[in-house]
């Protein structure tokens, strides 16, 4: 769950300095275009006498606790450390998360500020300073919705509309089962499961934001004992080139939350409220002073 | 970067006789910079938006300076080889920041003590040359602890003139006026460095950006010291003046790699009943977002016939700042100021509306010292016809950017995407075209006036809608400036 919320401020961080007079490139000939080398992928392995993705992700449910102790989590509090250190960036993470599917997400960004994603089962929105308030809607939106999904591990066959094992592959040196879950918004995420240990190692994902879809990918791992589950407690992720940490600092299951923790913003309610009849119009822009 | 151990691997032969031509360098400097050479080439390699690095042989640009490299006497050849390699580029967004540039006052108090009153070319300030002063090239927004003169240098017809005087500044109450002719700099004419960079940058649209930015640098110095500098008035009278520094107003700004820097929002009421705001630079987005809502919402409140951005002299910053400034001027969803295109894919600036956002005749000032996210939002409101863009044409320096530490401490600035603007061109190479180019006259400025703000002001009074009854609700405009 929290592997995933680097993303939005990923998104953020990489768009972006753009600041002249740091200095300037002077003009150059240009002789023909070269092309880049590009390096191969390595395919996965073909798909025959591979073993059912259920049965992977299954597997991964009790290594990690099983399906009894994931239920018994109706909360979660983690706080986490976010870097990104070439770039001299680095963020705190709170991240509330309640049954059924109600989370709130706020991100403190050295020099940026903070930013609030949050869902209360029904609306989801992003409050930060350079946005403003606004609604998650669309794909964007059910993303979202899938991550705030309280033991999302375990509601696999109910989250995804298609799950299959689609060959092996070698990651960081594990040999590793490569599997791809197709969303209800027929995106594909892929995750590599440790065929030694049953565990998630690695996922890639298009990233859905406003500004857009990017490919990123991530590694897991660092898994420890909380409570009764075994979760992964870093992440790193590439999108765009940049590098990112997670580092899971702290996770509480079952912690209380304040009543209130997850009620939608009075200015996102206000929001809401004018995005209902502005769907049905269909105005052009009004272009000033010409 | 981390490629930098297989690049050394792959350097060229002729390390070893090269070596010995830098033999006076400490061994693990030279590593150093070697190593930051590596960096800066395997990061434009990987990272560059276009595959292609616009047409460049990278892999004999290597070849051809990272033996520089290997050969420097000192960190600034080094950095100067560096300087080149990206040079190749032809594009901006792509520089050296001296490790100087981020020290405290007190440790660049002496490299920059040289610079006072010297002269303009004492600091090696001139494109791709170097120094430490106003972050490497020459920009406008003073750092922590460096002084800040309040003056405006623009190229007007070629010649550098006083475009504006901070009313508040040291340098107005020393006699400093607009319009006056810049002639000497210590007891250097500047005319040789306005010469210098015309030939050093051959593009004409960022020249007079590198000619205001040097001399503006050249002018300022340590806060409470100043910079003897020879103008010419109105009358063709040469006046000698020194220049003083003040303590740079408005808020520090501490992030990411960047050097700390002062960064300032102001906002008045304008006559006609018009809101003006001015941003120095995109940082700060904490506080510059809060207090330019504050502001819109302020004149949006008080009936405001028009609202006029002045972006003049902003080199940009946080590009998402323009998309958040942006939404406080549309009223429904889907709108953008444009895309940015990377390796990777595209993202899109997406302007957000704000529940109650300034409807009403929107004028955006900028120069050609309006750079990168200046140009976003500027070409962006322009292109959704939303705003009407007043001034001098911009530099086209718009590369989303970047700046990552090297191992020899300085910082490097690589851009990683291009820029489309909403009307679909890339603003990188054309910048932003004003609806009316209406720039500085000497004699305008000599009178007092600022015809670009004028202009702005005479198109809002015209403008349809701002003259029903009932919207002006009777607000002053305040008197001070």
């Amino acid at each position: 769950m929290a592997a995933n919320m680097w993303r939005r401020w990923m998104i953020g961080a990489a768009a972006v300095m753009t600041l002249a007079g740091a200095g300037l490139a002077q003009p150059a000939d240009k002789p023909a275009d070269k092309p880049a080398d590009k390096p191969a992928e390595k395919p996965a392995a073909p798909a025959a006498n591979l073993p059912k993705a259920g049965d992977i992700l299954n597997t991964y449910i009790e290594k990690t606790g099983g399906k009894a102790a994931y239920e018994k989590v109706k909360s979660r509090r983690v706080k986490a450390t976010m870097k990104m250190d070439p770039m001299g960036m680095s963020a705190g993470l709170t991240i509330l998360q309640a049954s059924p599917a109600k989370m709130l997400v706020k991100t403190e960004i050295e020099g940026l500020g903070s930013v609030e994603q949050g869902t209360d089962g029904t609306l989801a929105w992003e409050k930060s300073p350079m946005s403003g308030p606004r609604l998650l809607e669309g794909p964007e939106k059910a993303t979202f919705m899938r991550q705030a999904t309280m033991n999302n591990e375990i509601l696999w066959e109910k989250l995804y509309t298609k799950v299959e094992t689609v060959g092996e592959e070698t990651v960081d040196g594990k040999a590793c089962w490569k599997l791809a879950l197709t969303t209800p918004e027929k995106d594909t995420i892929h995750q590599w499961f440790d065929k030694a240990t049953g565990l998630l190692v690695k996922m890639s994902m298009k990233m859905q934001s406003q500004m857009g879809e990017l490919e990123a990918e991530s590694t897991v791992g660092d898994y420890k004992k909380v409570g009764d589950l075994l979760l992964a407690h870093s992440t790193v992720v590439k999108v765009m080139g940049i590098t990112q940490s997670l580092i899971m600092d702290k996770i509480e299951l079952n912690p209380e939350l304040p009543a209130d923790a997850f009620k939608a913003p009075e200015d996102i309610v206000k929001l809401a409220e004018k995005s209902k009849p502005a769907e049905k119009k269909d105005e052009a822009p009004k272009p000033e002073g010409k | 970067m981390a490629g930098c151990a297989s690049e050394r691997a792959a350097a060229p032969a002729g390390t070893a006789s090269v070596s010995a031509v830098g033999g006076d360098r400490q061994a693990a400097e030279r590593e150093k910079d070697l190593a930051s050479f590596d960096q800066v080439w395997t990061t434009v390699r990987d990272q560059h938006y276009d595959p292609a690095l616009n047409g460049v042989d990278w892999e004999a640009a290597r070849a051809e300076l990272r033996p520089k490299v290997e050969a420097a006497g000192d960190r600034e050849q080094a950095r100067s080889a560096m300087r080149e390699l990206l040079a190749r580029l032809g594009q901006s967004h792509f520089s050296i920041l001296p490790a100087e540039a981020y020290e405290a006052p007190a440790e660049r108090r002496a490299e920059h003590a040289g610079n006072s009153g010297a002269g303009p070319d004492g600091g090696g300030l001139a494109v791709g040359g170097g120094g430490a002063g106003r972050w490497a090239a020459g920009n406008p927004v003073a750092r922590s602890g460096e002084g800040e003169t309040g003056v405006r240098i623009r190229m007007i017809d070629g010649q550098p003139v006083v475009a504006a005087v901070d009313p508040t500044s040291l340098a107005a109450r020393a006699g400093v006026r607009p319009g006056w002719r810049l002639v000497r700099i210590g007891d250097r004419d500047v005319a040789t460095l306005v010469e210098r960079l015309a030939r050093a940058v051959p593009d004409a649209r960022t020249l007079p950006m590198m000619q205001a930015m040097a001399l503006e640098s050249r002018l300022a110095t340590d806060a409470g010291a100043g910079v003897r500098a020879t103008f010419e008035d109105g009358t063709g009278r040469l006046l000698e003046v020194v220049v003083p520094s003040g303590s740079p107003r408005g808020n520090v700004s501490k992030m990411m790699n960047l050097p700390d820097t002062h960064v300032r929002l102001e906002d008045r009421w304008l006559e006609g009943h018009v809101g003006y705001i001015s941003l120095n630079i995109f940082l700060d987005p904490p506080r510059v977002m809060d207090a330019f809502g504050k502001a819109v919402e302020r004149y949006r409140d008080g009936g405001a016939r028009g609202l006029v951005i002045d972006l003049r002299g902003n080199p940009g910053g946080v590009g998402a700042m323009a998309m958040g400034m942006g939404g406080w001027f549309v009223d429904r969803p889907n709108l953008r100021l444009g895309e940015m295109i990377t390796r990777a894919g595209r993202l899109k600036f997406v302007l957000n509306p704000r529940l109650e956002p300034y409807m009403g005749p929107l004028a955006v000032l900028v120069d050609e010292c309006s750079a990168s996210t200046s140009e976003i939002l500027a070409g962006g409101l322009k292109d959704i016809g939303r705003a009407r863009v007043f001034g001098v044409a911009t530099p086209g320096m718009a590369l989303p950017s970047m700046i990552v530490p090297l191992p020899n401490g300085d910082r490097f600035q690589y851009a990683f995407a291009n820029y489309i603007s909403a009307g679909g061109k890339p603003l990188e190479a054309s910048g932003v075209t004003p609806d009316e180019p209406s720039g500085l006259t000497r004699a305008a400025l000599l009178a007092g006036h600022d015809p670009v703000l004028n202009a702005a002001l005479a198109w809002i009074a015209s403008a349809p809608g701002t003259s029903q009854p009932g919207l002006d609700t009777g607000a002053k405009p305040e008197a001070k400036p």
